[in-house]
């Protein structure tokens, strides 16, 4: 009887864990939310400055500890049930907010439009003269901030000393894939201006190398110069990066996991947040390895009598083969720096186990530095070190992340590269392909895990309802034209229709429609009701995927159906 | 019905005209339009009863790391700006100028602690001076100084003074020769003064030589392990040692080296090789001052790359000493030895002593992490008291064990092992430049 109690009691106890899901969108007739208003005015948080060396090993140890007592979560991972995002309107998208806003992944931008990026200013006045306020000589490599004559700030950084044009351009051209992704990020400009256009401020004080605080000097600025690359005409090449003080008072780096306490708009666990998932796959694209808290700020801005928190990404030197002082180590992006599930792989296989990036990697162009796309797998690209968004993603969210970087199609990567101002056209032809790979790779391994149909649209013609989608596998030319779908309609448990299409296109027409709402009638309920559709496709002779499913709300008073939900089953 | 051939045609033209309008028009058209009006509002949060009950146990379990987060948060903020502790922090152990603390752990010595000054530049910009004193809980104590100049355009590439002093109280030994038994252990007490001075010469970059002098004081006391034997008079009794086995010393010593230095990355090497060729001359003072002998030793070291940083290290060492014709005994704590942390690591620190050693080792080095490296080693070592006469491959001594290296770019930093034999296991952690 006893071992009866016991089991019972575990029973129950899973039940409880399994049957505990998160926040999930509600269906509504007016159909999904597509803003968030999460704009309202707050009272100044305070500023947060944590510790990279702490938050490092935090994230590496004490938090992989904290995951592995979490027993809610042990469970869902072994049963397969994690937790969806927590900010997902009801077509599993992210409605805008202040930490994202739909643009590229979601309505086609043009190449131009991607290239253009932030567009705040011109970008800093070259004609001089520049004013170095404050220096920055530590580090292999050197920069300064700068008051251009138009009185704007910008941040300069420089190449690495042998990699000219590398740094500079990863910066320029991530912060443009990122902005067309939907996050918030900094204007990043490349410049080349001659070195005389620099004055120091009067009173400027740094710490020397020696440790010692003294007044910025000319010839201290000139040693910075000596050792940056310079162009045979005497130019200088430097990223120009707006102050993002120019949106408001800074207030230190965002965290991947929790809640600013300070700040009412903050309405889920950030680890919970689609556009903190799916920044895994966005950010495996173009191997921003360097995706950590102390990358991204959050802003107190004011828009339109309001004051509120806006959240930006910062810091894109260490992306495609750049890691900012130099090529990127072949490891980088491909294990944390401390890996302790692989080093645990590791030890009990004495090292007979290894990765393909421990084969080395060859730096071919100087200007790209290590980026390459042939051992890249998109399931194993691992950040700087365990970000506690990315360690609980689903496949939804990378689905939703693919979606993004597949809608970066062969213009809009040139467009991209083009920013980055390479002088070798070799070069620029070399990360093209390697990008082409990448994004390849990402979507078909991403789409595989969901059925990826998507962009639903519903139109009657008629008194027919026409459904109309894209199968993104075929879209993107990922997998041959030879898929069928296969749906079923079904009110409550009653399967009212069943029947397969071999294009993106499903009509229901008067009479399954009559018998869709006779079904309802029959029920004898007066209000609205939900009919789910569940589309399954077979590509050539493979099993079915698992479904879409679509959520059609009936309005009982205009006898008409319309869509309000879409998912992506996973 | 006869059709005309162009009504065919057209009608291809008619299909493909309405595909790529199709597409050109309704690809683009495939996207949700964004519906500002739909605007959410701060979703409430419902607790699941699931939830609730799951809060409790889940805030039981995350109560240490909450304490962790929160206590460590401001603990690390606060020290981190004093600079050794922001050395340690980023595992940068060396160098260190100015004052830092100094600290370490033995069986012998017990816990350890001392201030290190250092100092670049005390004279001119070539400079390395340094000095430590350091106390144990078990009495052991050193002081010591050094003083090191690498000047520019000179033959020496380094010129260096040393001066130390240390007292051992508790220093194991277990007799002479290689069927000791560790049941046998006793305790001395050991004070050592120390003086020289040297230089080295890189006749290339991968080639060098040094010479070095120095005069030592060694004296021998009653050892002062309350655990075991530490009279003198039963050591001798106990071992059968001469009276000069036991004596005090008073050494003068003139060596030479050369060493051949062809590794890839001193520090975390993997490949190429080390060997190095020691010879001195030492001659006794005062009560031993007929002591005359010779001691050479050789160690070599070779690194093969196996695959993907996997390495094997593959190691000979051998260090022996030949007296002259009268000389007395040597004292014991002046032979060779093995055991410890620079040889045959699942013994006791000088474990074994003769006039010759011997150790074979074989290392195998895998990487963990980024600049973490796991190993598995396998050693064998034995002491020969006439080498020429006594030596075979029977009754060599085993170690084996696992370890673990931390290396940065610019060489190793830590490294620890656990090794084990037939006696009890030894543990080491270190944190040095190593081979």
């Amino acid at each position: 009887m006893k071992n009866y109690m016991k089991i019972s009691l575990l029973l129950l106890s899973l039940m409880l864990m399994l049957g505990c899901s998160g926040y999930k969108p509600v269906l509504q007739p007016e159909g999904p939310y597509w803003v968030d208003d999460d704009k309202q005015d707050i009272p100044e948080p305070s500023s947060k400055d944590p510790n990279l060396a702490w938050m490092s090993i935090k994230r590496s140890s004490f938090d992989q500890i904290e995951d592995g007592l979490d027993l809610e979560r042990n469970f869902r991972i072994l049963s397969d049930e994690r937790e969806e995002a927590a900010n997902i309107n009801s077509f599993d998208e992210v409605p805008n907010c202040t930490w994202f806003t739909n643009r590229h992944g979601f309505a086609r931008m043009t190449p131009d439009e991607i290239a253009e990026g932030v567009d705040l200013t011109p970008g800093p006045d070259t004609s001089g003269p520049w004013l170095v306020f404050r220096p920055k000589v530590q580090g292999t490599t050197p920069g300064f901030w700068i008051e251009d004559s138009r009185g704007d700030q910008y941040v300069i950084k420089f190449d690495p000393k042998g990699y000219p044009e590398m740094a500079t351009a990863a910066a320029a051209m991530a912060s443009r894939y990122f902005h067309a992704c939907g996050y918030n990020v900094p204007q990043e400009t490349i410049v080349y201006y001659r070195p005389e256009i620099l004055q120091v401020k009067e009173g400027v004080k740094f710490e020397d190398k020696a440790g010692v605080k003294r007044e910025f000097t000319q010839q201290d600025l000139e040693d910075i110069l000596k050792r940056v690359h310079h162009e045979p005409d005497g130019r200088i090449r430097s990223l120009a990066s707006l102050s993002l003080g120019i949106h408001g008072k800074i207030k230190g780096p965002f965290s991947y996991s929790g809640r600013r306490s300070d700040d009412p708009n903050d309405w889920f666990d950030h680890q919970d947040r689609r556009e903190l998932r799916g920044l895994y796959v966005i950010g495996s694209f173009i191997n921003h390895y360097d995706l950590k808290d102390q990358n991204s700020l959050d802003i107190y801005v004011e828009e339109n009598g309001n004051k509120f928190l806006k959240h930006f990404l910062i810091d894109f030197g260490s992306t495609f083969g750049s890691d900012g002082q130099g090529p990127k180590p072949p490891i980088k992006g491909y294990a944390n720096m401390i890996d302790l599930r692989d080093a645990f792989v590791s030890l009990i296989t004495v090292g007979l186990k290894t990765w393909d990036w421990r084969g080395g990697g060859e730096v071919i162009y100087p200007s790209i530095g290590y980026f390459e796309a042939d051992i890249f797998q998109p399931d194993k690209f691992d950040p700087i070190y365990p970000n506690p968004a990315f360690e609980d993603k689903t496949d939804r969210d990378c689905y939703w992340g693919a979606k993004i970087v597949m809608a970066f199609r062969d213009s809009d990567l040139r467009a991209l590269i083009e920013t980055g101002q390479y002088s070798n056209p070799q070069a620029e032809e070399y990360l093209f392909e390697t990008l082409k790979k990448r994004r390849d790779k990402i979507g078909r391994f991403w789409f595989s895990k969901v059925n990826p149909l998507d962009y639903f649209e519903t139109e009657y013609a008629g008194s027919d309802l026409r459904i109309r989608f894209d199968d993104l596998g075929i879209k993107y030319e990922l997998w041959p034209q030879d898929a069928v779908y296969d749906y079923e309609i079904r009110y409550g448990k009653e399967l009212i229709r069943k029947d397969r299409v071999k294009t993106g296109e499903i009509i229901l027409t008067q009479d399954d429609l009559n018998r869709m709402t006779s079904a309802f009638k029959a029920t004898d309920k007066k209000e609205d009701y939900i009919y789910r559709m569940d589309i399954r496709t077979t590509r050539g002779n493979g099993d079915p995927s698992k479904p879409t499913r679509l959520h059609f709300w009936y309005h009982h008073d205009e006898n008409k159906f319309s869509l309000v939900g879409v998912e992506h089953l996973d | 019905m006869n059709r005309p051939e162009s009504y065919h045609a057209n009608t291809v033209w008619v299909f493909i005209l309405t595909l790529v309008v199709f597409t050109v028009v309704s690809v683009p058209a495939f996207c949700y339009e964004i519906d500002t009006t739909r605007v959410r509002e701060k979703p409430e949060e419902n607790i699941t009863f699931g939830e609730a009950v799951l809060a409790a146990p889940s805030f039981i379990l995350n109560l240490p790391f909450w304490v962790l987060k929160n206590v460590s948060d401001f603990t690390v903020n606060e020290i981190v700006y004093s600079k050794p502790i922001q050395a340690l922090f980023a595992l940068k152990l060396r160098p260190i100028w100015g004052f830092y603390p100094t600290g370490g752990y033995n069986s012998n010595a017990g816990v350890k602690a001392g201030i290190v000054y250092r100092v670049k530049d005390l004279l001119s910009e070539e400079e390395d001076f340094k000095v430590k004193a350091s106390y144990s809980t078990h009495d052991y104590q050193t002081y010591s100084l050094r003083y090191k100049i690498m000047p520019q355009n000179s033959i020496f590439n380094e010129v260096h003074f040393n001066f130390s002093y240390r007292q051992k109280p508790r220093e194991s030994f277990y007799g002479i020769g290689n069927r000791t038994s560790d049941d046998n252990e006793v305790a001395f007490n050991l004070e050592n003064g120390f003086m020289g001075f040297g230089w080295n010469h890189e006749i290339s970059s991968q080639f060098s030589t040094g010479v070095d002098f120095s005069y030592r004081i060694l004296n021998i006391y009653d050892g002062q392990d309350p655990s075991l034997t530490g009279s003198l008079d039963s050591i001798q009794a106990k071992f059968d040692l001469s009276e000069d086995e036991l004596a005090n010393a008073r050494v003068l010593t003139v060596g030479m080296n050369l060493k051949y230095d062809w590794r890839d990355h001193p520090g975390q090497t993997t490949s190429g090789g080390y060997h190095a060729l020691e010879l001195s001359y030492n001659r006794g003072r005062g009560q031993l001052q007929d002591l005359e002998y010779f001691l050479a030793s050789v160690s070599l070291y070779q690194f093969i790359h196996i695959y993907r940083q996997r390495v094997l290290v593959l190691n000979f060492r051998t260090e022996t000493i030949g007296k002259t014709d009268g000389s007395p005994d040597l004292p014991f704590y002046l032979r060779p030895a093995l055991g410890g942390e620079e040889s045959l690591h699942g013994y006791k620190e000088h474990r074994f002593i003769d006039n010759t050693t011997m150790l074979a080792a074989v290392e195998y080095r895998f990487p963990l992490l980024q600049g973490v490296d796991g190993l598995l080693f396998f050693e064998e070592g034995r002491v020969f008291d006439d080498f020429s006469k006594d030596f075979d491959l029977k009754n060599w001594h085993y170690s084996t064990g696992i370890g673990i290296r931390l290396w940065d770019q610019e060489g190793l930093r830590l490294n620890g092992y656990a090794a084990f034999s037939k006696e009890s296991p030894q543990f080491y952690v270190h944190l040095s430049e190593t081979l």
